[in-house]
């Protein structure tokens, strides 16, 4: 089966947790943490069949890290097994082998059987705190070696995950905002290759940092003073996390939010790819979404460039 | 927002922020280059009460150019202790944007630096003209309400913050609701309740009201934004409307505040309402009184605010005000039962009283 080409479709969250929960080995499920935009759906719209978000990938962290590669090599093996597919075409390589250098092998990327909607990707945990930069770390497989990648900042979305019903966890969506919060201190002018939805040239720091203040206008449709208890949240995980570097982290969480509130044309690529993405189901105008953010700096930013990590 | 306190020399320094990585101090509107000296002195003491931190000095819409004042700071640099000056810093802010970025600092602490400066320099809103015979009323009003008795023209004067003509005018047009004493001391002897009517009609504009909505999509509920107030700690200003009307008259028959009524007591000509935007970033000011109200803010231009102590801010706006806020807000089924019950209260008070 071909994977469908870059444009997103809509998708239900809790339809596809549930598909991916069932087809990967029982055992392997508690080390499986839902990141992203689905995570995202999930949290918010799970009692809700009719709320769905616009996505083509479905990334998953392996955690913990000493056994993600042995986890995630069962994955693999089951779910090609059983009729999931890899596209070498799409994924720009086929899977490697011995001589493959690690930064060369491919991610793990699976089409569901007779879908072209979606896929799963698979992440690891990084090495440590002080991992710096993007890591792949290779996993062997009956079908040949791909690479996990990991990221400093995605130690947040291990931190605290919900367990779901259906026996995989979830990422925490204020951990999911921090994380991206603090991968992009600048709105840097690095674009999506495939462009958003259709339109080209979407800076990837504006449908990231715009992830966080769609993640925002979700948390305060579901409670009104969410956002109060983020610093809080914040603060432990990056404490527990980072340790020595927490209030350096803290101190410069909110700078590319700042900037993206400040850029009219950044918060309008960001407005963008949240309703074509996050908020696909719900109609938030553009002044709505910037009331997010500013809501969010005075809420959760401010408190914790104010205090620092310190409680 | 003075947060940090060190003292040096035997006194008590009170630095403008202190963050992370510095100890930051800002002028504004710096004209002369021994002022820009002094401060700079200054601050190196302070490098030395610090032991570790950066001192982070602020130039804000200064009349010098930004090249005589770095030229300054390190003909200064050159002769202090080296580990001294590497923790010396200028920066300086024009119309509020940075000018010269001192290196060290990280971006995030500049831009909280900068909103502080910004609510420090921010340009107060002048207030309309204090209406000062509906205040004359006001004030009879509450002083019946507690039984006072009769006061002097001159006094009632004082408190309303009017001349002793304003008074008389006020009194005479209030008929025979006024009470005058054989040494021409006034009360009231009843609610005035024709006058009051008219009262309420140009209330908005005798008592400056202003209004705000939402434009978020996700109105804060007015629990919420009483409870952000709170957090402001703004001691001249009450909470009025439906929640001070309960305080006042706990039988009052409502589930909930429709909106946040704050009453300010403004006696001076300017006041800042910045703080609406600490409240809420999505409340927008609006003229059009069709549109749903969130936040209303009422202005008390007399010299006494009468606020009763409570929990949030100033405490609880006088009855009086309350009622007004509830006509205001058009609940006038509410506002009829607190008027009775208020000139019923009156009623005794003054009967008991004398």
């Amino acid at each position: 089966m071909q994977p469908a080409d870059n444009r997103m479709e809509p998708v239900n969250p809790p339809q596809i947790l549930n598909q991916i929960s069932l087809a990967i080995p029982a055992e392997c499920r508690e080390q499986l943490i839902v990141i992203g935009s689905l995570a995202v759906g999930y949290h918010y719209f799970k009692n809700q069949d009719d709320m769905s978000v616009r996505t083509k990938d479905a990334d998953c962290l392996l955690s913990p890290r000493q056994h993600a590669v042995e986890s995630g090599a069962s994955i693999t093996e089951q779910l090609i097994e059983s009729g999931w597919s890899y596209n070498s075409e799409a994924s720009g390589r086929a899977p490697g082998n011995a001589n493959t250098p690690d930064d060369e092998l491919p991610a793990v990327r699976l089409w569901p059987p007779n879908n072209t909607k979606w896929f799963i990707e698979l992440l690891i945990d990084p090495d440590s705190s002080a991992q710096n930069a993007k890591q792949w770390v290779r996993m062997n497989t009956r079908h040949g070696d791909f690479g996990l990648c990991s990221f400093r900042y995605l130690a947040l979305l291990s931190f605290d995950p919900a367990m779901t019903d259906m026996g995989i966890r979830v990422a925490r969506p204020e951990m999911m905002a921090l994380a991206n919060m603090l991968s992009h201190p600048r709105i840097g002018p690095e674009t999506m290759s495939d462009g958003f939805a259709g339109r080209p040239e979407i800076k990837r720091s504006n449908k990231d940092l715009g992830r966080v203040l769609a993640i925002a206008y979700l948390a305060m449709r579901e409670e009104e003073n969410a956002l109060l208890n983020w610093p809080g949240q914040w603060r432990d995980a990056l404490q527990i996390i980072f340790t020595e570097d927490a209030t350096a982290l803290a101190l410069k969480a909110g700078s590319g939010i700042r900037e993206l509130l400040d850029s009219d044309d950044d918060i309008e690529q960001a407005y963008f790819t949240c309703t074509n993405g996050l908020l696909l189901s719900m109609p938030v105008t553009l002044e709505q979404f910037k009331i997010a953010g500013n809501r969010l700096l005075q809420d959760a930013i401010v408190p914790i460039e104010k205090n620092g990590a310190s409680a | 927002m003075k947060e940090s306190h060190i003292s040096y020399d035997g006194q008590n320094y009170v630095a403008d922020f202190e963050s992370e990585s510095a100890i930051w101090e800002w002028k504004i509107g710096l004209k002369a280059m021994r002022a820009f000296r002094e401060a700079l002195l200054l601050a190196t003491y302070r490098i030395v009460e610090s032991k570790d931190k950066s001192f982070c000095l602020v130039i804000v819409d200064p009349k010098i150019s930004t090249a005589k004042l770095e030229h300054e700071m390190s003909f200064l640099k050159s002769a202090l202790r080296p580990d001294i000056a590497e923790r010396l810093e200028l920066a300086t802010l024009r119309k509020n944007e940075f000018e010269l970025i001192p290196g060290k600092i990280p971006p995030s602490e500049l831009s909280n630096v900068k909103e502080l400066i910004e609510a420090e320099v921010r340009p107060r809103s002048p207030l309309p003209r204090a209406d000062r015979q509906s205040e004359v009323m006001r004030v009879l009003l509450n002083q019946w309400l507690k039984g006072n008795g009769p006061m002097t023209l001159s006094l009632l004067a004082e408190m309303a913050g009017g001349s002793y003509r304003t008074v008389d005018t006020t009194i005479k047009k209030m008929g025979s609701a006024i009470k005058r004493e054989s040494d021409r001391r006034v009360s009231l002897k009843y609610f005035p309740v024709g006058y009051w009517a008219r009262f309420t009609a140009i209330s908005q504009k005798a008592r400056g009201t202003v209004y705000y909505t939402d434009r978020s999509g996700q109105p804060r509920s007015t629990t919420s934004l009483l409870e952000r107030f709170n957090r402001l700690e703004l001691d001249e200003i009450a909470i009025g409307g439906v929640l001070g009307a309960e305080y006042h008259y706990p039988s009052l028959n409502i589930t909930s505040p429709p909106r946040l009524d704050l009453c300010i007591h403004a006696p001076g000509k300017y006041y800042d309402l910045g703080f609406v935007g600490l409240l809420d970033p999505g409340l927008e000011r609006i003229n059009d009184s069709e549109e749903k109200v969130h936040v209303a803010i009422h202005f008390l231009r007399r010299k006494e605010a009468f606020f009763a102590p409570g929990n949030f801010g100033a405490g609880w706006a006088d009855p009086i005000e309350c009622l007004a806020d509830l006509y205001d807000a058009r609940l006038d089924e509410q506002a009829s039962a607190f008027q009775a019950y208020l000139s019923e209260t009156g009623k005794q008070l003054n009967a008991t009283s004398r």
